[in-house]
């Protein structure tokens, strides 16, 4: 990064110029037309949102019967999906605001795929928990009789604070793109040419408007870490506030969010890969840029590592009564294969194999994300329904049903649809909005586009 | 001919014998059955005898008192009942059809501090299930007043309208200071609409 500000004379002026007007036609390219593949993707997606429509439609009509949840496994996959969803929203903060902090430059081409990652999770997380609710119109109860006193309360009022954070951090550096999406992207349908000029707020890069826009970023940078710390804490505390052996644990917090930058981590590294490969962003998106994140990787998943250690090693030197019944059930019972599959392929090796350098290289640590985030998924599951079969008063005299927990097709087709629909919001915005910032990946090469629009602005 | 009535008075008894035994036998049944057939009743007092509050079952089947029957106390609570011998065990009526249990002095009553005790018999081969109830004001008063005054207090197992105060004055900071910045945020979203209008003019 060029950290000195450098005079503009009209040479440099029209090198740098020149130079946006490049990034500008490389970022806008995918947007101009979508393919066949990307025409299938989003059918695809949409079909699978639509069964889990159906499939939710028969869970308001019968109730919750319809899902493997009973009176012991009273949260299943869809609660394990919630913190799922609430885990990978914290990407956005990590990214965004705390490498910002850390005056790290190198992220910043890859700061929107993070923030749209957070935007669609938290989306989501907020819906399943509905969808969780056996009655969802007494939701309403929530803010008709609040109970300041409940974890549930806590809930509701972090996720639509991060929620509104998070859109408001994707949409304030995103208003230089959108203008150039209104200036450039003219042959789109009419709607989509309205939606640009309304979104873009009249932006022309007056120095009043760039100085609003970084001065709010700021703002919200520093007020989104609390907050996203927050989230995940007090999601942890859903649990942790509860008197069950598993949960009942004071490292649940710091747990919780160190298990969610390390799943965000991997969904982002996905996601360069993804729009690396099909959008052609390989001059922006480097293998640097991977190489940095494999680091980053290591580094989370060793505190993660950390965290599970006294998670788990500390009851377990214990073996006390119930607490004896869970781990045995994960150590060594029926959670077995999936808890250590979890610990070995969600944690363990990602964090051994890619201290490697060579292991570091897109395609390759791609592969070692992907089951990063399908065993942070995982671990979720495990969080909430083994402690759950496994409560202080042993499970006596009740139907076989309440016994086990498997879910039913209808709670698997909503949570593939919530997945969908995570997907479909960020294919949906990459294909409407640039999903590289061309201000911020400029300034890292040193080209303040803050200066130019000056420029070019007295000159007009 | 002395043969042949000797034979026919044999012949005789042995017919004789052979019908009288399960004559007898039915007969003894019978009479064992109109036993069982009396119903056996329960009578539950609750009595203090030397300063010590016991529970008294009297089953009688009839006038006659039945000994051997296992008869369980409870004590009725919230939501079931507590057993007034550890771990629900019985005990048997003696000679006069009585089964005792003494009753504890802390075992917490209603307001007034009245108790419903019960004595039941559970399955018994010959009488079945049956019970008897009374109460009586022998449970340690519990007073309401102090209740209602630990449930109007503010606390993090009240209700919703009484949340502690910190709770109340932390929470309201932290949302009027983070919801007060987001505010400030959206309002520069229409400054920036505002600045790029200014430089058209």
């Amino acid at each position: 990064m060029n950290t000195e500000h450098q005079i503009l004379t009209p040479e440099l002026a029209e090198k740098q110029s020149l130079r946006r007007e490049e990034m500008r036609a490389d970022v806008l390219r995918p947007l101009e037309k979508i393919g066949m593949l990307g025409k299938l993707w989003i059918a695809f997606l949409v079909i699978i949102l639509l069964i889990g429509c159906y499939a939710y439609y028969l869970q308001l009509k019968d109730g919750l019967i319809v899902t493997g949840l009973r009176d012991y496994a009273t949260w299943g996959i869809y609660i394990s999906n919630f913190v799922f969803f609430v885990a990978i929203s914290l990407v956005g903060a990590l990214i965004s605001s705390v490498l910002r902090f850390t005056n790290f430059t190198w992220y910043r081409p890859i700061t929107r795929i993070a923030e749209i990652i957070a935007v669609a999770g938290v989306c989501w997380a907020g819906l399943i928990i509905i969808v969780d609710m056996g009655r969802p119109e007494r939701l309403l109860n929530l803010f008709t009789h609040p109970r300041l006193q409940s974890p549930i309360l806590w809930d509701v009022v972090v996720v639509s604070t991060y929620l509104t954070t998070s859109v408001l951090l994707l949409y304030l550096p995103l208003l230089p793109g959108i203008a150039i999406c209104r200036n450039t992207l003219t042959n789109k349908p009419k709607w989509q040419r309205w939606m640009y000029k309304f979104l873009a707020l009249g932006w022309t890069g007056t120095e009043q408007q760039w100085k609003i826009m970084k001065r709010s970023i700021k703002m919200l940078c520093i007020i989104i870490i609390p907050l996203a710390i927050s989230i995940h804490t007090v999601t942890s505390w859903l649990f942790a506030m509860t008197l069950r052996p598993g949960w009942d644990s004071t490292n649940f917090g710091p747990y919780f969010v160190a298990g969610a930058f390390l799943a965000g981590t991997a969904c982002v590294i996905i996601g360069m890969f993804v729009f690396r490969k099909v959008y052609h962003l390989e001059k922006y998106i480097t293998e640097v840029h991977f190489d940095h994140m494999g680091k980053l990787l290591v580094f989370l998943a060793l505190i993660y590592f950390y965290f599970n250690v006294n998670e788990y090693f500390v009851p377990y030197y214990k073996m006390k009564g119930a607490e004896a019944r869970l781990l045995n059930d994960l150590f060594s019972g029926q959670f077995a294969g999936l808890y250590w599959s979890a610990q070995l392929f969600g944690m363990f090796l990602p964090a051994v194999l890619l201290i490697f350098k060579k292991m570091r290289k897109p395609g390759i640590i791609t592969l070692i994300a992907v089951p990063v985030v399908v065993f942070a998924w995982v671990k979720r599951y495990l969080i909430v329904t083994p402690i759950l079969l496994n409560p202080y008063l042993p499970i006596q005299d009740v139907p076989e049903s309440w016994m086990n927990y498997f879910p039913s097709w209808v709670e698997i087709a909503i949570v593939s649809a919530s997945l969908a629909g995570v997907l479909l919001i960020i294919t949906i915005f990459a294909r409407l909005f640039p999903i590289i910032s061309i201000w911020e990946t400029l300034e890292n090469e040193g080209i303040e586009l803050e200066d130019l629009d000056k420029l070019n602005n007295e000159k007009a | 001919m002395i043969n042949n009535f000797r034979n026919k008075w044999l012949r005789k008894l042995f017919i004789g014998i052979a019908i009288s035994i399960p004559m007898c036998l039915f007969a003894q049944d019978d009479k064992q059955a109109e036993a069982e057939n009396v119903p056996a009743t329960m009578k539950l007092k609750l009595v203090v005898e030397d300063s010590v509050k016991t529970c008294k079952a009297i089953i009688m089947a009839g006038d006659k008192p039945l000994e051997g029957i296992q008869v369980k106390f409870y004590v009725k609570r919230f939501f079931g009942s507590l057993p007034l011998i550890a771990n629900g065990k019985a005990v048997s009526t003696d000679e006069t059809g009585v089964a005792s249990v003494k009753f504890p002095n802390d075992l917490p009553g209603d307001a007034n501090g009245t108790v419903i005790v019960s004595a039941k018999v559970e399955d018994d081969d010959n009488y079945g299930t049956f019970e008897a109830k009374d109460s009586v004001k022998w449970g340690t008063i519990v007073s309401t007043a102090l209740q209602e005054e630990e449930w109007n207090e503010r606390s993090l197992v009240g209700s919703g309208n009484k949340a502690p105060l910190y709770l109340i004055y932390s929470a309201g900071v932290i949302i009027i200071i983070v919801w007060g910045i987001l505010l400030y945020v959206i309002y520069s979203l229409v400054k920036i609409k505002k600045a790029g209008k200014v430089k058209k003019v």
